[in-house]
């Protein structure tokens, strides 16, 4: 620790105007900290929360391809897509694809709740 | 009274509390961590205010306390809790005095206190350099050791005892003259 002569005006002095000020603690500043503490939290929570949405949507995305994966790979499918025209194929693969995200939307699912 | 502390370093007992209330705020009790802000918050923006303009203190207040917040899982009770949140703080006040001059900003005079003595600190604190500055104010007004004053300042332990003794007979030789004007 650093030694001070107290007996010496000047370091009386010096500790007197330098020491930090007494007394109770700014209540506004605290509650300005408390106020962005609970602000980092919601903001926190929400993050999480999307990335935890983000996580199960593209594993859906992915069990989606595997289950089309699987299903094109069967034989009768394959047939009739090998005897569907390429147009036809693709419009119906595209269909699908819009269709996919608009019924696992949130929206979506209030609405076939109400 | 002192305790000693992991990694054998001493620790004030006093220490202990802030701990408690750093591992309850580690595990997300808001009000434990308010307990924190209200016991060291002045201390803190008093050290700001001095080193910097007081609006820009008070931000860096905010935001140290904040990264506390966030962080107060890796406070394990080595130093004091007073010395991890000035250490923030100070991180904090390089990356606001580095984003200052990278905006063109001029730099903010650090808070003059009222009064006539008010204004003398004031005038011999602005003739140090911000380590000088830093140095005096942590080890003759806030008790710091100076091994804790080196450590945040970065500095050779022999270093800090030069620059804390170098700022003080700056300030003495402003106090004397000031006083044998008088």
């Amino acid at each position: 620790m650093p030694t001070h002569d107290h007996d010496d005006p000047f370091d009386r002095f010096l500790a007197e105007a330098l020491s930090p000020p007494e007394g109770l603690p700014d209540q506004p500043f605290v509650d300005r900290v408390r106020q962005q503490v609970r602000l980092d939290e919601a903001l926190r929570a929400r993050r999480a929360r999307i990335f935890h949405r983000l996580g199960i949507e593209l594993l859906s995305l992915v069990a989606l391809g595997c289950a089309l994966a699987a299903i094109g790979s069967s034989p009768p499918v394959a047939q009739f897509a090998l005897e569907l025209p390429h147009v036809a194929l693709a419009g119906l693969l595209v269909i699908f694809v819009t269709w996919v995200p608009l019924v696992a939307s949130p929206s979506s699912r209030r609405a076939d709740w109400s | 009274m002192r305790s000693i502390a992991a990694g054998g370093r001493t620790v004030p007992s006093s220490n202990d509390e802030d701990l408690a209330l750093c591992g309850r705020a580690a595990k997300g009790d808001q009000a434990a961590f308010a307990m924190l802000v209200a016991k060291h918050e002045r201390p803190l923006r008093s050290f700001l205010a001095r080193m910097t303009s007081a609006d820009v203190a008070d931000d860096v207040a905010q935001e140290a306390f904040l990264k506390a917040w966030r962080f107060a899982s890796s406070y394990d009770g080595r130093a004091r809790f007073s010395t991890w949140l000035t250490r923030i703080a100070w991180r904090c006040l390089i990356d606001e005095a580095r984003k200052s001059r990278s905006a063109d900003v001029e730099e903010a005079p650090f808070h003059a206190a009222d009064g006539e003595q008010g204004a003398l600190v004031a005038d011999m604190l602005s003739r140090l350099t911000d380590p000088e500055r830093a140095a005096l104010i942590l080890c003759d007004g806030h008790g710091w050791s100076h091994a804790e004053a080196a450590e945040l300042l970065r500095m050779p332990l022999g270093s800090l005892k030069t620059v804390v003794a170098r700022a003080k007979s700056k300030c003495r030789e402003m106090w004397s003259s000031q006083y044998a004007d008088a």
